[in-house]
């Protein structure tokens, strides 16, 4: 830095006034020189000078805006040197600087990613200009848990009749194959199982999006006799029609039928976005549906979801009154369906986004918490070394102060330190966090996320990034400032550099360590909490062998299937063919697939209870002959179904263990006995045989009572393969086959999510999974951090003490000592970190427990066990400086001072 | 004879490729150099002072002269050295130009 004279800081505006007056009077000194009177004198310069006041004025703004802009550069000089400095001294201790960048970068990447993904899933808005105002109807049974139901269209109707607070909308997901739309290049011409939704024309209009291209549906579309029409995605016209241009002259065969794309939504649109309730998969097109159709159908067949937006400056209470209010002209209407004294039935109108991101708003916040705290974890590690290099550097900044640098000036410049330090750190972390956010995909984020494949690195995430660096830098980087500027420099040079303010700062120092500690603790905690949920799950058995067993989905639809028992005739013919493929044990179909994610159940009642008949209620599927051998579900008494059964036979059922106990106390008591599923009065049907209970909803979940219906009595348009293979062969292999035979049948019905049991019942854990991953690696970085925070910590404190260690040993001190001493110290911030972090960890495993399974939140072997091992690892970090500090050379460190 | 635009400047820029001054020593220098001829308002330097400092071809600053006072030396920058060359240049050229006019038999 240059020096410049003191009094340059004089306002410019007295600068310039001096400057003129010197010229006036030098040219007044020079005309009395030569022989004018004073006063003339000073007249004659005055007339040679000018208007003083207007070039005064004039000279006053121009050097206002010089003195400005030299300010500026002047500023930027400054920094551009201490940036300098900043460089010239962290390379100076590489060692330092490297532990510190990486500290950040842990602190900085970890922060970094779960905020991506709280951006995408959370912060982000949904794409529809309607979504603050959109809610979702349901019909609510009131009991706990789950007990939300879709909408029948006649109840539709009613609400798009009687609601004057909302504008609704209707969906109905439905599969579908999606063919024909490649001419004549037949053989290129797969067919696609797409997944559809059909809904009430204003969709779009109550969600408020608009095609990016061709138009949306309009109220003639989806009535008798219009034109069938569709509108398909962004995804849907890039993956299978290379977004074709043209593609609003395209016409598509869908379930049969002939139909015309009239438009495309934005990329990104694919209502249902994330799950809305029982509605999940996303869409690919939609097609219309027609209003009056709807009216005619059943109250008691619910299959709708509703959507509905508020109208503007309707408040949520206004909104509940009118929901109210149709709900009671429901009970009055139809007493025996809503106004039962059993359920407690209202009208449910959750907000759409809590319906579609609500499930995981906690999860989530708990994981940013976590990644807050390794953040902070971070933030106290390098502080606590910046400080320690404060205290060992103040003799640098005695020397400087003493030379002239205002306090201000030396606290910029640890600043500046700082700010390099935490610049270079989040750079490492950003670039850490865009690994992890790409790894995300392997964790299977998609399936445990709504909306996950919205998470990338965007604007908002590295603004976040450098946000979080830059405020990390100015905490650690203030404190060690503030003792650094605060430095008594007659003390400090006089001691010979050794700090003046050691009290404080090693208080300060041990807070921060014994924090670390507390705070590792509670991630430790919770991750072995997680890990042993997560273990638990995967040993509660589910009930079937999925080992060897291929899954796939098939529904022929269309003109080729106008009757049940053309459907049924291609599913037996699908079958046999599969049968003959080498390598297959054993084929058979049944709906739904457990832990596959769509579920079925409905009431049923005893012969020998009626009348009074109490209800139970029960998990229904239907299955065909064989379905138990190939699932592994045990036979436990009777018999399966096989060939007896048929079209027109006296119907059959087989029951699980659940509920043979429960009626009849074994399973061998419940053969041959009657029970009435929702069949309607007096038509009862036979338990032929009794299976075990599977765990339909995943390993979490019990699950209830289930019944199994005979496909080969009743027949299904669409329903899952089993497929089990010989356990020599890996049932992926025989994926082409199977899709090759199934294309033989039919090029036009599509075979569908074909997946390994075994992936679908690992897919019933994944959230587990991923929460267990995703602490457990903050855990661990946690752990890392603490560690060397401590080591840090104890070094630094051996250091400041090697003069008295020194004399010490020199005075006949046994080493041995010293060592127990400095560990002993350490283990005392260890053990108050333990104690406050298991405080901390019982809160905070609280917190976290819907997300545990099979262990207690107070699991006094995990809470004891965690507190160990952080104990140990505290002894041996400090052991190692003790260690060190054992071995001094009494003369050398005597002499070095 | 009155001064045309721009001609101050290059009369400054001109005096100082000799070496700092401050603004009294540039009026003298002028006066003296021109034999008073151009008869300039001596105040009128300074606005031209600081507008050139401005643009950066010249800098001030405050020092101490020979007899102990506070005086503002101005020295000319590399900038201000290129810019005396491409006025002078000019300054020339128009000379030329106007001698060719008024040389010029109709």
């Amino acid at each position: 830095m240059k020096l410049r004279p003191a009094f340059w800081r004089r306002p410019p505006a007295e600068a310039v006034d001096d400057e003129i007056a010197q010229h006036i009077e030098a040219l007044v000194a020079r005309n009395v020189e030569r022989g004018m009177d004073p006063e003339s004198a000073r007249r004659d310069a005055l007339a040679r000078f000018g208007d003083v006041h207007t070039i005064s004025h004039e000279c006053r703004q121009l050097a206002h805006s010089i003195d400005t802009n030299m300010r500026r550069s002047d500023w930027l000089n400054d920094l551009r040197s201490d940036i300098a400095f900043a460089g010239r001294v962290l390379r100076r201790s590489p060692l330092f600087t490297t532990v510190a960048v990486l500290t950040l970068a842990i602190g900085v990447g970890a922060a970094t990613t779960v905020f991506s993904v709280v951006d995408a899933v959370l912060l982000r808005p949904l794409p529809y200009a309607n979504a603050k105002h959109a809610v979702v109807l349901w019909n609510d049974m009131g009991k706990p848990g789950d007990h939300r139901f879709a909408i029948a269209a006649p109840e539709f109707a009613d609400m798009r009749d009687q609601l004057t607070t909302l504008d609704v909308a209707a969906l109905r997901w439905q599969g579908g194959n999606l063919g024909g739309d490649c001419g004549e290049a037949a053989e290129t011409c797969n067919a696609e199982r797409v997944s559809v939704y059909v809904t009430s024309p204003n969709l779009f209009e109550v969600l408020g999006t608009q095609p990016a291209m061709g138009r949306s549906f309009t109220a003639e579309d989806g009535a008798q006799g219009a034109e069938p029409v569709i509108l398909i995605s962004d995804a849907l016209w890039r993956a299978r029609f290379g977004r074709d241009p043209q593609i609003l002259e395209r016409r598509v065969t869908l379930g049969g039928t002939n139909r015309r794309i009239i438009g495309v939504m934005p990329p990104g649109v694919r209502f249902p976005d994330a799950s809305v309730g029982f509605v999940k998969a996303q869409a690919d097109l939609w097609m219309p549906w027609s209003w009056e159709r709807g009216r005619a159908g059943e109250r008691g067949n619910q299959n709708l979801a509703v959507v509905g937006r508020v109208h503007d400056g309707v408040s949520e209470s206004a909104m509940r009154a009118d929901v109210d209010r149709l709900a009671a002209d429901f009970r009055t209407r139809f007493p025996d369906r809503y106004a039962k004294t059993t359920i407690a039935w209202r009208i449910g109108s959750p907000s759409l986004t809590s319906e579609m991101v609500g499930e995981v708003r906690r999860p989530l916040v708990l994981l940013l918490s976590a990644a807050g705290l390794v953040l902070l974890i971070a933030c106290a590690n390098v502080a606590n070394l910046a400080l320690s290099r404060g205290a060992s550097r103040q003799r640098e900044f005695a020397l400087r102060a003493s030379l002239g640098a205002g306090s201000g000036r030396l606290a910029r410049q640890l600043v500046t330190e700082s700010v390099v330090l935490g610049a270079i750190g989040g750079a490492l972390g950003i670039v850490l966090a865009y690994v992890a956010i790409r790894s995300l995909g392997s964790l299977d984020a998609a399936a445990v996320l709504p909306r996950a494949d919205g998470i990338r690195m965007n604007t908002a995430v590295l603004a976040f990034a450098c946000g979080i660096s830059l405020v990390s830098a100015v905490i650690f980087g203030l404190v060690p400032a503030m003792q650094g500027s605060r430095a008594d420099v007659h003390t400090t040079l006089q001691r010979g550099g050794r700090s003046a303010r050691l009290g404080v700062g090693n208080r300060f120092r041990r807070t921060l360590v014994v924090a670390e500690v507390a705070l590792t603790l509670v991630m430790l905690v919770g991750a072995t909490l997680l890990t042993r949920s997560f273990a638990a799950l995967r040993r509660v058995e589910t009930g079937l062998d999925a080992r060897s067993v291929m899954t796939f989905q098939v529904g022929p639809s269309g003109p080729r299937y106008d009757s049940l028992h053309k459907a049924v005739a291609y599913h037996r013919e699908l079958r046999s063919r599969l049968e003959g493929l080498t390598g297959v044990e054993l084929v058979s179909t049944g709906y739904p697939l457990p832990m596959g994610g769509e579920g079925w159940s409905g009431s049923y009642y005893m012969a020998t209870e009626e009348p009074g008949r109490p209800e139970y209620h029960a998990e229904y599927a239907t299955v065909s002959s064989g379905y138990f051998r190939s699932m592994g579900i045990p036979l436990l008494a009777g018999r399966e179904f096989d060939a007896t059964e048929a079209f027109g036979t006296p119907q059959a059922v087989i029951v699980d263990e659940t509920t043979a106990r429960r009626h009849w106390q074994t399973p061998r008591n419940a053969v041959g006995k009657l029970i009435n599923p929702n069949n309607g009065p007096g038509r009862y049907a036979t338990i032929v045989g009794v299976v075990g209970h599977v765990r339909n909803g995943g390993p979490r979940i019990e699950g209830e009572p289930q019944i199994y219906f005979a496909t080969e009595q009743q027949g299904v348009w669409r329903t899952w393969y089993i497929v089990r293979t010989a356990s020599t062969v890996e049932p992926s292999l025989l994926a082409s086959a199977i899709r090759d035979a199934a294309k033989n049948i039919d090029p036009n019905v599509a075979v569908a999510q074909m997946r390994p049991m075994e992936s679908i019942v690992a897919g019933a854990t994944s959230r587990d999974r991923f929460s267990m991953y995703a602490i457990g690696v903050f855990a661990v970085a946690a752990l890392i951090l603490a560690c060397v925070g401590l080591y840090g910590v104890i070094a630094y404190l051996v250091t400041q003490r090697l003069h008295e260690i020194g004399i010490r040993l020199a005075l006949g001190g046994r080493p041995r000592d010293v060592v127990r001493e400095i560990v002993m110290d350490g283990g005392r911030m260890a053990i108050v970190g333990i104690i406050l972090g298991i405080a901390g960890a019982a809160v905070a495993s609280r917190a976290m427990r819907g997300l545990l399974f099979g262990v207690r939140e107070i699991d006094i072997p995990t809470f004891a066990g965690v507190s160990a091992v952080l104990a140990v690892v505290a002894i041996a970090a400090a052991y190692v400086p003790a260690r060190r500090a054992a071995r001094v050379d009494p003369l050398q460190t005597l002499r070095g001072s | 004879m009155s001064l045309l635009q721009g001609t101050l400047d290059l009369l400054i820029l001109k005096t100082l490729s000799w070496g700092p001054r401050h603004g009294y020593a540039i009026a003298r220098w002028i006066e003296e150099t021109t034999d008073d001829a151009l008869k300039i308002e001596e105040g009128s330097l300074y606005p031209a002072l600081y507008r050139m400092q401005k643009r950066k071809w010249i800098s001030g600053e405050w020092g101490v002269s020979g007899q102990g006072k506070k005086i503002k030396l101005y020295s000319l920058t590399p900038a201000g050295r290129a810019q005396l060359r491409i006025q002078a240049d000019e300054w020339a050229g128009c000379v030329v130009a106007v001698g060719k006019i008024l040389g010029a038999r109709g």
